[in-house]
């Protein structure tokens, strides 16, 4: 007999649910987790040892290094004397919320402010994946193009904050900042925006400033939510 | 690509639905993906035929829906359909100022076949 059968499921329920699990650890240790989500060569990981340095005063900072292959980027993260774990997605195009609850084993997430997650290089995939985190910053650079906002939508849409990368090459480039920002707008209206240059620390404090408050706000009452309203506090 | 994880996840969750039906096969599947997703229709396709092998749904036929972008217009809100990132409001011309949908990602329907002695246990 052949039946038809309504349904209405989430696809990556299952990833939701480790999502959900994570998020629920942090929020009962007090730890803001952040995503940092952005193509290869983006400037992930110079940003954040661009920030990090003026978080490690105030803060207790772990992060999580996604990469395909290569402990190059933990090892740029740990000379700063931050706890780091790598996570090897042996080619995988993105991480899942089963990733990092394994990672987790690998921090002190009991004496942990803020974790933040550098998410494999690819500005399509891993925004699909939840993975328990509190914020998502999306990273941008000025040299991928300002036509990117609507080629990555996703990439944005979830996101609390933007940071423009590179910011410093745009005197040799063709390209409309106000363009970009416009769109980065519309698909999401509440993030933070941060126009950045790692080599001069351009637009860093800000950002440093924006995952201050967060990781403060987190710790006090335990259940910050995942919603855009959270960030532009 | 996003599409393999996708069709893995999506095989998953159909599986479990139809085991739940008491199906012994799935003859289709249909999903509800959104814009956003940036999913290729011929690669899902792939990805499902190769996700499926050696299950409930390795013979199912994949159904894709679209679901589209909305856009609410800066100048008098209304909600419009997007066919185009650079839409503008049909009524006022304006464009949008907040995107609305498109990020779906949802199993909507199967259709099963169940053995005919399930459907009248006391016949069996
Ligand atoms: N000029 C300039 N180069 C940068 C900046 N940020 C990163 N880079 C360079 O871009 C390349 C990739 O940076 P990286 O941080 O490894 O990118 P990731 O793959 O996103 O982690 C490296 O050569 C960096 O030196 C920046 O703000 N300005
Ligand atoms: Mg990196
Ligand atoms: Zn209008």
């Amino acid at each position: 007999m052949i039946r038809t059968i309504p349904i209405v499921r989430k696809l990556l329920a299952r990833n939701e649910h480790a999502a959900s699990e994570n998020r629920a650890r942090f929020g009962a240790l007090g730890v803001t987790c952040v995503n940092v989500l952005g193509g290869a060569g983006c400037g992930k990981t110079a940003l954040l040892e661009a920030v990090l340095p003026r978080l490690t005063a105030e803060r207790r900072v772990a992060v999580l290094e996604g990469d395909l292959a290569t402990t190059r980027d933990a090892e740029r993260i740990a000379a700063l004397g931050v706890p780091t774990a790598q996570l090897l997605t042996d080619g995988g195009c993105h991480l899942t919320a089963t990733h990092v609850q394994h990672a987790l084993e690998r921090v002190p997430l009991d004496a942990l402010d803020l974790l933040i997650i550098e998410n494999v290089g690819n500005p399509i995939c891993p925004a699909n994946f939840d993975l328990g985190e509190h914020a998502r910053l999306a990273v941008l650079s000025v040299a991928e193009g300002e036509d990117k906002p609507v080629k990555y939508p996703l990439l944005f849409k979830d996101a609390q904050a933007v940071a423009i990368s590179k910011c410093d090459l745009l005197p040799h480039l063709r390209y409309d900042l106000r363009r970009t920002l416009a769109d980065i707008r519309r698909l999401c209206p509440d993030a933070a925006i941060f126009t950045t240059a790692a080599p001069s620390g351009a637009g860093v404090e800000p950002l440093a400033e924006w995952l201050r408050r967060l990781s403060a706000a987190a710790s006090a009452p335990h259940n910050i939510s995942r919603s855009p309203a959270t960030a532009s506090r | 690509m996003h599409e393999l994880s996708l069709a893995r996840h999506l095989v998953e969750i159909a599986g479990d639905e139809a085991r739940r039906a008491g199906a012994a096969r799935v003859r289709r599947v249909r999903c509800r993906i959104g814009l956003l997703r940036q999913v290729d229709d011929l690669l899902m396709r792939e990805a499902f035929g190769l996700a499926a092998r050696r299950t409930l749904c390795e013979t199912a036929e994949l159904e894709i829906e679209h679901a589209p972008l909305r856009g609410r217009c800066g100048g008098c809100g209304r909600v419009f359909a997007m066919v185009d990132w650079h839409a503008t409001c049909p009524v006022c011309h304006t464009e949008a100022e907040r995107l609305l949908g498109g990020d779906e990602l949802d199993l909507v329907q199967l259709e099963v076949e169940t053995p005919d002695d399930q459907d009248h246990p006391d016949c069996a």
